[in-house]
């Protein structure tokens, strides 16, 4: 009983803060990244245009590496991998609502920060970490496991 | 026969009605949820088939027709995306077609547009969307594996002082960690 006891009480969430927009600073680049493992790509995004952006997360067992992948891909160009890298997996509480558009990070009520101007279409989540081909497949508009 | 067609039509222009009362639309707060201060698109039918849905705005590019295999098909129940827990079309309004109701909630007045695929939404100013956690959280996939992707076409620059602007972000205040 205590060592099950002991299991509860040590057990703790072991959530990420993700995030997926554009880089600010004079970069005006893909970003995206899960807690401090975050990465922008090295081509300016061209305002006007439709770009698809993905995160894929392999979440390892606790202790080891995670891997994330960062991707791109353009309107008529093929789905690129902008990032492959491990990371140590956060130890944030889980739970925070998911912003569209903008984060909550500090801001009081429901105003955000850090907003996006322009549009967004087709976000989706999945509980796994998609393969490129299924990529491919939900940034045709199509299930992940449609072939 | 004749007699009848009246109460025919009838039974048949109350079907959308019907179907949109029995339905989820992400409640606008401030702002409204579109250009026409209303959620013009027919909701999808979460759970079941959602064949023949119409737009009441009259827009031949809303509606729940994608362009692609996954639009305008059956989204919950048995047709459900295995691991699909949340997916945003914004055909003029912020629900969630994964069939799990993680819809989003419009804040600072998004708008409606024609987008990649069907409609999208266009941000401007503070205009967001919030998906609220309610417990047992199923948005809760950092816990696990997870993919997030998006569309999104930046109309503006970030501004040069600012960190970012963001397309999908959850973090917690506290630990405030991007």
């Amino acid at each position: 009983m205590q060592v099950g006891s002991s299991i509860a009480k040590t057990a703790q969430p072991i959530a990420d803060d993700f995030s997926l927009g554009v880089s600010g600073m004079g970069s005006q680049a893909l970003r995206g990244g899960v807690d401090a493992a975050q990465f922008v790509d090295t081509t300016r995004v061209t305002n006007g245009t439709w770009m698809f952006a993905a995160i894929t997360v392999a979440r390892a067992p606790q202790g080891q590496n995670s891997v994330m992948n960062l991707w791109k891909k353009t309107t008529g160009g093929g789905l690129t991998l902008v990032k492959n890298t491990g990371f140590s997996p956060g130890n944030r509480p889980a739970g925070p609502d998911v912003f569209i558009g903008a984060e909550r990070g500090e801001s009081s009520g429901n105003v955000g920060l850090y907003h996006f101007q322009g549009l967004i279409d087709d976000v989706r989540i999945y509980k796994r970490a998609l393969t490129q081909l299924e990529l491919d497949s939900v940034a045709a508009g199509n299930r992940a496991d449609m072939r | 026969m004749k007699r009848y067609l009246p109460i025919l039509f009838a039974i048949l222009s109350c079907g959308p009605t019907a179907m949109r009362e029995g339905s989820f639309f992400a409640t606008p707060h401030d702002g409204g949820m579109g250009e026409a201060g209303q959620p013009v698109g027919d909701p999808f039918v979460l759970g079941g088939a959602a064949g023949g849905v119409s737009t009441a705005g009259g827009n031949s590019s809303g509606g729940s027709s994608n362009g692609g295999a996954a639009g305008g098909i059956a989204r919950g129940g048995a047709n459900a995306e295995p691991d699909l827990m949340l997916r945003l079309d914004f055909e003029n309004n912020g629900v969630d077609s994964s069939g799990n109701a993680n819809n989003a909630v419009p804040y600072g007045g998004p708008t409606f547009v024609p987008g990649r695929f069907g409609m999208a939404t266009r941000l401007s100013g503070k205009a967001h969307f919030e998906v609220p956690t309610v417990p047992p959280d199923n948005l809760d996939v950092d816990l696990g594996s997870y993919t997030i992707s998006a569309w999104f076409n930046q109309t503006t620059d970030v501004p040069a002082n600012e960190y970012a602007s963001w397309i999908v972000n959850r973090q917690d205040s506290a630990t405030n960690c991007r």
